[in-house]
């Protein structure tokens, strides 16, 4: 895999990314924060275009800034979500319960993460190396994201009950996690988008005690 | 709902709330970085710095080797805003448009940030050098 197809797909991740967390945000909170990171991958990118290093260092970099951030993006996201919907105390009292699980399940969704991206980004040098891209590598890819992504899925939609959002904050990143990574088979970022959608609608149902 | 004679609701309960975290006017040493960063940005002419430039500065003095995370950076700068100890504006789309390139927003301390800032280098030990002064700025 060649260092010009890694910049633009480390690129596309977190744009993808962008786009499935700030998805049903009041318009202009939105756009804002799309445009904005829009605008700093832009940014990076340009320094890519331009710097010393080659890309895959500044793919990395790129995908370590998205991973690194990966907390604060959920908790604004729910943060968002809450400011909205803390009405009643019962509603305050879960958040506070919540926020500490969240907190805690974040730190393994990204442990997970973390350990996917590492042994994406070896797969890709592996690749690279060989000049080429063996089946070998997407099956290795697949074993680890595989596994992550079904148990976050499972994980949330088990939870779901106890704690909607919590559940679909676990369907939305095992569900993106692996459709981000296979995107240009189209299938699994379509299957994700909807899983995520299907995941927040029933949690909101499930709050709103239908 | 019934307001609590205390001035508290609900939504001010929540540990999540971000209202709720901290005392009114104080900041978190990665809210004085990125306040300390622009102004010095400014002092070097650039009365206000996207996002990325910001990042960039703090990089340099830290000597990091990442750039602060988007998430972790853009939610500093949204809560920053909030305060009053940043303010915030889009370019001109026409500008960003000639370049071929997303839209820029651009931020500036306040007073209120000023404040805050000094206060926080003050309260962080008395008798210790500010952030700037460690990293060898005048």
């Amino acid at each position: 895999m060649s260092n010009t197809r890694v910049m633009p797909r480390a690129i596309g991740f977190v744009r993808a990314w962008v786009l499935l967390y700030t998805a049903g945000l009041p318009p202009g909170l939105r756009d804002s924060r799309r445009e904005e990171i829009d605008a700093a991958l832009w940014e990076q990118a340009k320094e890519a275009e331009t710097g010393l290093s080659d890309g895959l260092p500044l793919a990395t970099h790129l995908l370590l800034r998205w991973l690194l951030g990966l907390p604060d993006d959920l908790l604004w996201r729910l943060a968002h979500i809450r400011t909205k919907d803390a009405d009643t105390k019962e509603g305050s009292m879960v958040q506070a319960r919540d926020y500490k699980t969240l907190t805690v399940v974040t730190g393994v969704v990204a442990a997970l993460l973390l350990i996917a991206l590492v042994v994406y980004v070896v797969a890709t040098e592996v690749a690279f190396q060989r000049q080429t891209e063996s089946p070998f590598d997407w099956v290795y890819i697949a074993a680890t994201f595989g596994p992550v992504s079904l148990a976050a899925i499972t994980g949330g939609f088990w939870s779901m009950r106890k704690a909607p959002m919590l559940g679909a904050v676990l369907v939305t990143s095992g569900s993106m996690a692996f459709a981000i990574f296979l995107y240009w088979l189209i299938i699994p970022v379509v299957l994700g988008i909807g899983l995520s959608f299907y995941a927040i609608r029933r949690a909101r149902r499930i709050q709103a005690g239908e | 709902m019934t307001p609590d004679p205390r001035g508290l609701t609900n939504g001010t309960i929540s540990s999540y709330y971000s209202s709720m975290r901290r005392k009114a006017g104080t900041i978190v040493p990665l809210e004085a970085s990125i306040l300390e960063a622009s102004l010095d940005l400014r002092r070097r002419g650039l009365e206000s710095a996207h996002g990325f430039l910001l990042a960039k500065e703090m990089q340099d003095w830290a000597g990091a080797r990442l750039l602060t995370a988007y998430g972790t950076l853009y939610k500093a700068l949204e809560r920053l805003e909030r305060a009053g100890f940043l303010e915030s504006f889009w370019e001109d789309p026409q500008i960003a448009a000639d370049e071929a390139r997303p839209r820029r927003r651009f931020y500036k301390v306040t007073m209120a940030g000023e404040t805050a800032l000094s206060k926080h280098n003050m309260e962080r030990a008395p008798t210790a050098p500010s952030l700037r002064a460690e990293r060898g700025i005048p």
